[in-house]
């Protein structure tokens, strides 16, 4: 289904597929088989869970439970083989990034505390500079849209 | 004598205090991440003036940290401000306002410079980790 989202090379605005409605059903069918790197995302989310406050050094709350079910929910709908585990890294406030590389395009979520997530699309240039591609943000009912930025990462769409 | 409301000017160097996990490894040279440039309770960003203080005393309480850093002008030129913030234990304490959105932050950490660097990687800061959690 992800094959039909509207994202062409160049446009700076990504159109989610009509079809994508029906994800909260691919979400749960997903869930059952998980892609090798899921085990260990799910380890890693569990090591930021036991990070003390003020484990920064600038006073950062722990990682909000919001922030934790968010990016388990989004890993969820990402969960494909043929990716590798992305970057999980704690963001001062309580909040989550997950990072992917795939040759010259990446893709950087941050989860915020609240669990609301942001994005930025980024295309490697040929003198190494980045290029922005898409920035916006999903909200928690909307999560499952990740996994059609990705599909863009791998070079589906 | 430096008066406490005297302006950044954008040739300032800045340093900012990098926690152990927020380095990462591209093709094995380590680097800041984006993330260590953004700031979710505060929505600002802290760093210090390089020339008011000093790395060690930036470092204090801090031993798995390192410190980057990054050129104010830098900073000023992606549209954020930043202030000086009075903090009795950190001198030259000041602020990037509003805190870096991702793109921005990723900017900031291209342009920034390892003037500490403890790499997690490294036999050394393993061995020293260990030591602590036993001694």
């Amino acid at each position: 289904m992800g094959g039909s989202a509207a994202l062409s090379q160049g446009s700076t605005k990504w159109n989610p597929p009509a079809s994508s409605q029906a994800s909260s059903v691919t979400i749960t069918q997903t869930l059952s088989r998980q892609a090798p790197w899921m085990q260990q995302a799910s380890s890693r989310l569990n090591e930021l869970r036991h990070l003390a406050p003020d484990w920064d050094g600038y006073k950062s709350p722990k990682i909000s439970d919001q922030a934790l079910t968010s990016a388990e929910v989004l890993l969820n709908a990402i969960n494909r083989e043929g990716l590798t585990l992305p970057r999980i890294l704690p963001v001062s406030g309580g909040g989550i990034a997950l990072e992917w590389k795939c040759g010259q395009r990446s893709v950087d979520f941050e989860i915020l505390p609240s669990g609301l997530v942001e994005y930025l699309r980024t295309e490697e240039n040929s003198d190494r500079s980045e290029s922005t591609i898409e920035e916006g943000d999903l909200s928690v009912a909307r999560l499952y849209e990740a996994r059609f930025i990705i599909e863009w990462l791998v070079g589906i769409s | 004598m430096r008066q406490p409301d005297e302006p950044i000017s954008p040739e300032e160097v800045l340093y900012r205090r990098i926690y152990c996990e927020w380095i990462t490894f591209d093709d094995g040279i380590p680097r800041a991440s984006s993330v260590a440039f953004r700031d979710r309770k505060e929505h600002k960003l802290s760093v210090v003036v390089a020339r008011e203080t000093s790395v060690r005393r930036l470092l204090r309480g801090r031993p798995e940290d390192s410190v980057v850093s990054i050129v104010a002008k830098d900073v000023i030129s992606l549209g954020l401000r930043i202030e000086r913030d009075f903090d009795p234990d950190q001198p030259g304490h000041a602020v990037i306002i509003p805190t870096p959105n991702i793109s921005r932050a990723k900017k900031i950490a291209v342009t920034a410079k390892w003037v500490k660097l403890r790499n997690p990687k490294s036999l050394s800061f393993k061995v020293r980790r260990w030591w602590r959690r036993f001694f």
